[in-house]
């Protein structure tokens, strides 16, 4: 049995053999367009996701697999997209920021996370949106995206000790605003009675 | 305390997945693309490479800012006679004379942000960005730099910088894939071997190598370089 090629290998070999690159595009849309969606709703993310493909094809012969996966590179790429679009991201999670939880509507069988998550989804928005776009790119691409210290600093082109630096800033600033408030009852205390005592 | 990234990862944690429609078009402008034939309301302003603009302007953070003399070696080419511009490329930090790569892609209207001209650069000059980072930026005469809100070139900068550009080239060839010399290390201590002989071959025995436990994706080691913080990390795909 052969072993599927490398996106490195792909990338490579589509230099030559455009019509290679398509697979990258099989392989990683949708995880990209997850990440889109997540961060600029669904619509835009048709788009961007889009864009990114092509941009990613055409700048092809750039890439330097210092990862061995090509995600670090398309979420680079994404990145870059969504840096143009800031004003649109901000202004989407001025909006979550704003929106009432409205948790009775969730009432489905085992919905309590999601109630929590509805609950506190307002205070996530407004301290995501507080955060400086660079320390935002990085959580996310952390928390969402779940790149490591590594492959973010390849996506963002930064030292791996930036990507440290960034992360534990957002991460503090994050608690700053959610952490000191939080009581039993919000997300992190609705996940189960041993977590709620222990912070008590 | 409450676990920050768990909350943040549960955020927005349902996006609808894009629709059949949705991933049907953007086949089709991929196909296009790999055709010749982009739609035409493709951008003129293109990516040199697929980096985020901003991202090396803050390279070095933590760092430079308590030591405003380091001065990170990967430069980037602003679109504008400012420190932070609205558009820029990041160079690969082996691309040479930063003024003349970026002039280069002056000339093919690659550099990001509002650049659609293509022809002869205005005149460039490069600056240190508050962070440490190099940024060539439209404009020069004296006091340049300062009024753009960074300061002129270190002395030596080209020296580091030429040393540092060998040693990525190095590492690139070595555990690249693309590269032909490119060799698979699939564990810690043959890629920490590895890392540590390219560093002493070419005179940067002082660095530190770590290993990262964060996976790489796939089955080969990866090398990042950290040049202000002189550490080479190596990961390896547990």
């Amino acid at each position: 049995m052969s072993t599927p090629a490398s996106d490195g290998e792909v990338i490579a070999g589509s230099v030559r053999e455009p019509e290679a690159f398509v697979a990258i595009f099989e392989r990683h849309f949708r995880e990209i367009h997850r990440y889109l969606a997540r961060r600029v709703g669904a619509e835009l993310a048709d788009d961007l996701a889009a864009e990114a493909f092509a941009e990613a094809f055409r700048v092809r012969g750039g890439y330097r697999p210092l990862t061995a996966d090509a995600r670090p590179w398309l979420y680079g790429i994404a990145a870059n997209l969504l840096f143009k679009h800031r004003r649109g991201e901000a202004r989407r999670l001025r909006a979550l920021a704003r929106t009432r939880p409205d948790a009775a509507h969730d009432d489905a069988d085992g919905a309590l996370d999601r109630v929590a998550a509805a609950a506190l989804a307002p205070r996530v928005a407004a301290a995501l949106r507080a955060l400086e776009p660079r320390d935002r790119e990085v959580l996310l691409l952390f928390a969402w995206a779940e790149l490591g210290y590594a492959e973010i600093a390849v996506a963002l082109a930064i030292p791996v000790g930036t990507v440290r630096s960034r992360l534990n800033r957002a991460r503090a600033q994050v608690r700053r605003e959610l952490g000191d408030e939080e009581e039993p009852g919000t997300l992190a205390g609705m996940s189960g009675p041993a977590e709620g005592a222990a912070r008590a | 305390v409450p676990d920050v990234l768990e909350t943040v990862r549960r955020f927005q944690a349902d996006p609808p997945a894009p629709s059949d429609a949705a991933v049907a078009r953007a086949a089709a402008r991929l196909r296009a693309e790999i055709a010749g034939k982009p739609p035409r309301r493709r951008r003129r302003r293109r990516l040199a490479l697929a980096l985020v603009p901003v991202a090396l302007v803050a390279a070095g953070a933590g760092y430079a800012l308590h030591e405003p003399a380091r001065v990170d070696v990967g430069p980037a080419c602003g679109s504008e006679g400012k420190i932070w511009p609205r558009g820029m490329t990041v160079l690969a930090p082996d691309s040479g004379d930063p003024v003349a790569a970026c002039a280069a892609l002056w000339r093919k209207g690659e550099v990001m942000g509002d650049v659609t001209r293509h022809g002869e650069p205005p005149e460039l000059t490069a600056c240190v960005a508050p962070t440490g980072a190099v940024i060539v930026l439209p404009g020069g005469g004296a006091g340049f730099c300062e009024r753009a809100g960074g300061s002129d070139l270190p002395p030596g900068y080209r020296e580091r910088r030429e040393r540092f550009a060998a040693l990525y080239a190095a590492f690139r060839a070595r555990f690249g894939m693309a590269s032909p010399t490119f060799e698979c290390m699939t564990d810690h201590a043959s890629a920490g071997r590895a890392a540590r002989r390219i560093l002493e071959e070419h005179g940067f025995g002082d660095w530190r190598i770590e290993t990262s436990p964060e996976p790489t994706g796939g089955s080969c080691a990866a090398v990042s370089l950290d040049e202000p913080r002189k550490t080479a990390t190596v990961t390896v795909h547990p």
